[in-house]
């Protein structure tokens, strides 16, 4: 149950940001689709950002510029994002509920609050993605998910755009879930750039982290072949051992570590697909 | 507050409190098809059309509407007409309870596809939650409403 006693939709970004420290119990709301499922949240003023222009995709040489407001639908219907990230918008954002929840929540809202069931911050994390802030300036997705939660005390800060590097890259999206449009059990992603791979667990349920020993052994160890079983067996092991699973009411924490060896095993199969 | 939308093609000014949210404002305006289903972003049946894209009207707060077009099932009779009578045809109206939102969503998804598979409609439509009907009838339905065979 949310209770919200005022409302305020500022025209201008500095505004939302003054207004949004006044008091403590101030809020900058994203998309807000997940107030629905908050409990005795009361919010002093809720400051709305969709009169900001925030909720487009622009393309720069070197980038794509994505507004903060951009909604999940945008995402994965838009044609050149996904043409050029081999379809992982859409393969990590059409099973999140329905049509109508992905017409509401933003990707400024995902990434911002840094949920650990998100399908889309596990795609973030495996192409060249930063995050701008309006005082902060720019910081890559990877540091801002490291920082700890921000105290209700802390200046309020505002993700104006999320950008992505433009780069020749193949990727792949995998997730489990219990039944179409449910919350993902376990997800992950692994991308390659120049021979080099990213690998990326989520919803462990923690939020998505790389797994760092699996990458290390791939990238660097020559005599590790993804392709054969010894190889991958290798990678693998080093994805379940070395990441934190845990269990909810979706998944326990040892399916969540045997599954991610599946999934993870699954795109670098796909990676590999083609080369 | 109060918002200014156009509701159903008529414009309005609702006086409504910051941390309502659509579905409760828009029956209490009159829009009894709007239905109060999981209330938790799941099941769809609170689905309307805002700028013509289908939203969970239990999620959206109607703070946000102001300024925006709303579309309940109320403002898509004819086209509710036809599609109704092609779910009904199929045997896939059974308790109806969900029928209105799966009709807004099935009117939004027409005006946004050009030419769907089966597979696209399925996916377009997964939002909206049925516990009788087993869905193939109503995607007959939708399927000869969308033009595909």
């Amino acid at each position: 149950m949310i209770k919200i006693k005022n409302w305020v939709s500022p025209k201008t970004i500095e505004e939302a940001y003054q207004i949004a420290n006044e008091k403590i119990n101030n809020r900058i709301l994203g998309g807000g689709a997940f107030l629905r499922l908050a409990h005795d949240l009361t919010i002093d003023t809720a400051v709305d950002l969709s009169l900001l222009e925030l909720d487009e995709i622009c393309e720069t040489e070197q980038h794509f510029e994505i507004g903060a407001m951009t909604t999940l639908r945008q995402l994965e219907t838009n044609k050149s994002l996904n043409d050029a990230f081999e379809n992982i918008f859409r393969k990590s954002l059409e099973n999140i509920v329905g049509v109508q929840l992905r017409n509401i929540a933003t990707i400024g809202g995902t990434v911002f609050a840094k949920y650990g069931f998100s399908d889309l911050i596990t795609a973030l994390m495996v192409l060249e993605t930063s995050l701008v802030f309006y005082k902060k300036g720019e910081i890559a997705l990877s540091e801002y998910l490291k920082t700890p939660r921000a105290h209700k005390r802390d200046a309020k800060d505002i993700l104006i755009k999320i950008k992505i590097m433009k780069q020749p890259i193949k990727c792949s999206f995998q997730m489990l879930r219990n039944s179409s449009s449910d919350f993902a059990i376990i997800n992950a992603a692994v991308s390659k750039v120049d021979g080099r791979y990213k690998i990326v667990v989520g919803a462990r349920p923690g939020v998505s982290n790389f797994a760092l020993e699996a990458m290390s052994i791939i990238n660097d160890k020559k005599e590790v072949n993804p392709e054969n079983i010894e190889g991958q067996e290798l990678i693998l092991s080093a994805v379940s051992d070395n990441l934190i699973f845990g269990t909810n009411r979706f998944g326990s924490q040892s399916y969540r570590q045997a599954m991610s060896k599946v999934l993870v095993k699954r795109a670098i199969r796909e990676v590999n697909h083609e080369d | 507050m109060k918002i200014k939308v156009t509701l159903n093609r008529e414009i309005k000014s609702i006086e409504i409190n910051p941390d309502d949210y659509l579905s409760e404002v828009l029956r209490d305006n009159g829009c009894k098809s709007v239905k109060r289903g999981c209330d938790k972003s799941t099941c769809g049946a609170c689905t309307v059309l805002v700028d013509d894209k289908p939203v969970l009207s239990c999620t959206y707060l109607a703070a946000r509407a102001e300024g925006k077009s709303i579309t309940t099932l109320e403002g898509e009779q004819e086209e509710a007409m036809k599609l109704g009578q092609l779910i009904v045809a199929e045997g896939g109206d059974q308790c109806g309870y969900c029928t209105p939102s799966l009709a807004l969503t099935a009117i939004a998804m027409k005006r946004e596809l050009v030419n769907p598979t089966e597979e696209e409609i399925i996916h377009y439509i997964t939002g909206n939650l049925c516990r009788c009907s087993g869905y193939v009838a109503q995607l007959k339905g939708i399927k000869k409403y969308m033009g595909v065979e």
